[in-house]
């Protein structure tokens, strides 16, 4: 054979064996046979997935499983596309750590683990007990996984502030109005001061109807956006910008970038924003500053009947290709039952005791070296006499539904279209997006 | 040459030459395929599918995913933001083109000229297309914004600045025009290779014969630079259909729809939504529309262009 020959067939061979070799071994479970040492995986956000630690320490501490948590870059609408093509082409990541929309969108399209199998038979848990109405089920009563968290919103507000403006900090028994009367005596344009921040969150929209616990569809099912309530809650947020000028337009946030940190940078004087918030106040190191921050409730609509706190949950879902069923299993339960032990955050069950929501709370006191006391806590989120709805317009077409609002609300913001053709376009868009889902 | 020919196909060698050659081109062959052709054709498949939902992919060979013939195609022209993404398409390509291909073609002339530090320009100008195209909306965003420095010199001589990416008339041209900016030194390039590869002689001929910059411009260079200025008018045109990295950064696509594109709302129909084919029956479209406009031009190069 001639060394052309040789070489040849060499060049081949490494080249056929680098295009054709198996380039999948990392996704999905690891699993050491020899060691008989299980991994399980989680597709989850950067932020998620720092805070999981402790749990993750504790988890494998009882069990001697190990949890390894799998970080998909982006924002949350961006995380899930990715998680999307994952979960659609068979890959076997055991988890997916997601909030009630998506895990409403993948639930009805049947693409979890039913883990009825293990809950019928763990002597330990009753998942319809320990969670109540948190727990959801999908195709006749299968469930796909746990609620972890449930959110609430509240106002945080900036104490050196208001300290500096010569108000006194809300009590947390005011409405909207008040609010952005607070909001007008603290802003201070010439300094770069506003009065509050409401980052531009599609729901941000919609808070009047989330409070007053309207649904976005009617009972047939199509789109109740023609609902007068819709059409306020929009004049109602572009105002605080456009007419009061207590905070940042929705046009400045999106040119500037500004997210919900923002409020830690000190130049706003309150912020409504959900419960998830109470992890990041307690980085000093990510997150420094030199002023204290308080809670408190969040204000009301004087001409809703009867008001409501929102938020949604967050859930654990189990992947129907999940390599370790089981231990994905054992992990989600133990996150839901321990996660408000080790992070800050409200869990998702009903009956959990105020001694334990106290230590959870502690915790946030603690981590804030003072400034929100656990009594504050308990006031912003339960002690106020409001009911819960759900922060989300949910349904099938979430997506679409928030895509046409964002879209809808920017023409009216900049004063492109009245509210009446904003309000008709967006009910229009839904109703189309309904027709083709189904 | 028929000599040469049969002498090849004499050689004892030939079939071991023609072999190794093969095996030479088989690894890009085979990734061609696999990441090229396949996925095509994966996608002409399912635009005939009602693959607009959750569903494995398997399920696509296991048929359980209906057919549907044109329907997808036929939603396009029912759906006003795709209709409206498409009219956004034309206009951005329609501005785009023109204006980058002239401002390519000024670039390339004036670093033709004989300039101080001609050597340094010509690499600083490389920066824009090199630059992250997420770092150059940023900075845009900034330059843009009504508190700042174009809005301040727009104040400065009393007059209003526009919202420039959040005004719906001045949008659309604004991000073409940062396209413009950020893409032109590439093209710019290839006409100065064009323009060094311009004959002298005809220069120093037209000098003697009494010819105005201009004239020497219409009648020498543009004919002479024609074949590059053909290539250049396909590959702007072409790579005006692919705008997403720079949309989704500078607008997401608004303010409302105004600088949503087809591209654009091809990867939020299938990777937001979730409607697969649907989706990929734009893209397809897309592919049609780009097709006929290229053979379009190259019909008509017959016409201006000189070899």
């Amino acid at each position: 054979m001639s060394l052309k020959k040789v070489v040849s067939l060499l060049l081949l061979f490494t080249i056929c064996s680098t295009v054709f070799s198996n380039s999948n071994s990392e996704s999905g479970s690891s699993s050491d046979d020899t060691n008989k040492e299980v991994t399980v995986t989680i597709f989850s956000d950067q932020n998620t997935a720092d805070n999981a630690v402790p749990v993750i320490e504790a988890f494998y501490e009882e069990t001697g499983i190990n949890v390894e948590y799998v970080v998909v870059p982006g924002q949350a609408a961006e995380i899930y596309q990715k998680v999307d093509i994952s979960l659609m082409s068979g890959e076997k990541t055991d988890l997916v750590h997601c909030n009630s929309v998506y895990f409403n969108k993948v639930g009805q399209a049947g693409l979890g683990y039913d883990i009825n199998e293990f809950i019928d038979v763990d002597p330990n848990f009753d998942a319809k007990e320990a969670h109540g109405e948190f727990l959801q089920s999908y195709n006749g009563g299968e469930v796909y996984g746990l609620p972890i968290s449930s959110t609430r919103w509240a106002v945080f507000y900036n104490k050196k502030l208001f300290d500096e403006a010569g108000v006194a900090y809300p009590d947390g028994t005011w409405t909207w109005d008040e609010y952005i009367d607070t909001a007008i005596k603290l802003t201070d344009k010439e300094k770069g001061i506003y009065g509050s921040y409401m980052p531009s969150y599609g729901n941000m929209y919609h808070i009047k109807s989330s409070m007053a616990g309207v649904s976005a569809y009617k009972e047939d099912g199509t789109s109740n956006f023609d609902d007068p309530i819709f059409a306020e809650g929009i004049k109602w947020y572009t105002d605080l910008s456009a007419v009061h000028n207590i905070q940042q337009s929705m046009t400045e946030q999106k040119i500037k970038k500004l997210g919900s940190f923002h409020f830690l940078g000190g130049k706003n004087a309150m912020m409504l924003i959900s419960s998830w918030y109470l992890n990041p106040i307690q980085n000093y190191e990510k997150y420094p500053r030199d002023w204290e921050i308080g809670i408190t409730s969040i204000p009301t609509f004087s001409d809703v009947q009867q008001n409501k706190n929102f938020g949604s949950t967050q859930y654990i879902f189990v992947n129907k290709n999940s390599a370790h069923p089981k231990e994905a299993y054992e992990y989600t339960k133990f996150y839901a039952l321990n996660k408000h032990k080790y992070v800050s955050s409200i869990p998702a069950l009903p009956n959990v005791s105020k001694g334990e929501l106290e230590l959870t709370f502690k915790a946030v006191e603690d981590g804030t070296k003072g400034e929100i006391t656990v009594d504050d806590l308990f006031k912003a989120y339960f002690d106020n006499g409001l009911g819960f709805g759900n922060e989300k317009l949910g349904g099938v077409i979430a997506s679409e539904y928030y895509s046409a609002l964002k879209a809808q609300a920017e023409l009216y913001a900049l004063e492109e279209q009245d509210l009446n053709e904003t309000v008709k376009n967006i009910t229009i868009s839904a109703n189309e997006a309904i027709q083709k889902a189904k | 040459m028929k000599n040469i020919i049969s002498t090849y196909n004499n050689l004892p060698n030939k079939r071991q030459e023609e072999t190794t050659a093969y095996m030479f081109i088989l690894p890009f062959v085979v990734g061609f395929f696999i990441f090229y052709i396949l996925p095509i054709l994966y996608c002409f498949l399912i635009s005939v599918l009602d693959f607009n939902g959750y569903a494995k992919v398997s399920d696509i060979f296991k048929g359980e995913i209906p057919f549907v013939g044109l329907e997808n195609f036929i939603n396009i022209f029912k759906d006003r933001v795709a209709m409206k993404s498409l009219q956004n398409t034309a206009k951005f390509s329609l501005m785009f083109v023109p204006a980058k291909t002239m401002f390519a073609l000024a670039l390339a002339l004036l670093l033709n000229q004989r300039l101080f530090l001609r050597g340094v320009s010509r690499s600083f100008m490389l920066m824009p297309y090199v630059a992250n195209v997420v770092a150059i909306a940023m900075v845009f965003s900034i330059l843009l914004d009504d508190a700042g420095p174009i809005s301040a010199i727009f104040n400065l001589f009393g007059l209003e600045s526009p919202l420039w990416l959040m005004d719906k008339r001045t949008a659309l041209p604004t991000v073409v025009f940062i396209s413009v900016w950020q893409s032109s030194s590439y093209t710019a390039l290839i006409f100065l290779a064009g323009l060094q590869n311009v004959p002298t002689v005809l220069y120093e001929s037209a000098r003697i014969d009494g010819a105005s910059l201009w004239q020497t411009f219409i009648k020498i260079t543009l004919p002479m630079i024609s074949p590059t200025t053909f290539f250049v008018i396909i590959s702007n045109t072409i790579g005006s259909f692919m705008n997403y990295g720079l949309i989704k950064n500078l607008t997401d696509g608004g303010p409302g729809y105004e600088t949503r594109t087809l591209i654009y709302n091809i990867i939020e129909e299938a990777f937001s939504f979730n409607h697969f084919s649907f989706g990929t029956a734009q893209a397809i479209l897309l592919f049609f529309i780009i097709l006929i406009i290229t053979l379009i031009q190259w019909w008509g190069q017959k016409k201006w262009v000189h070899y």
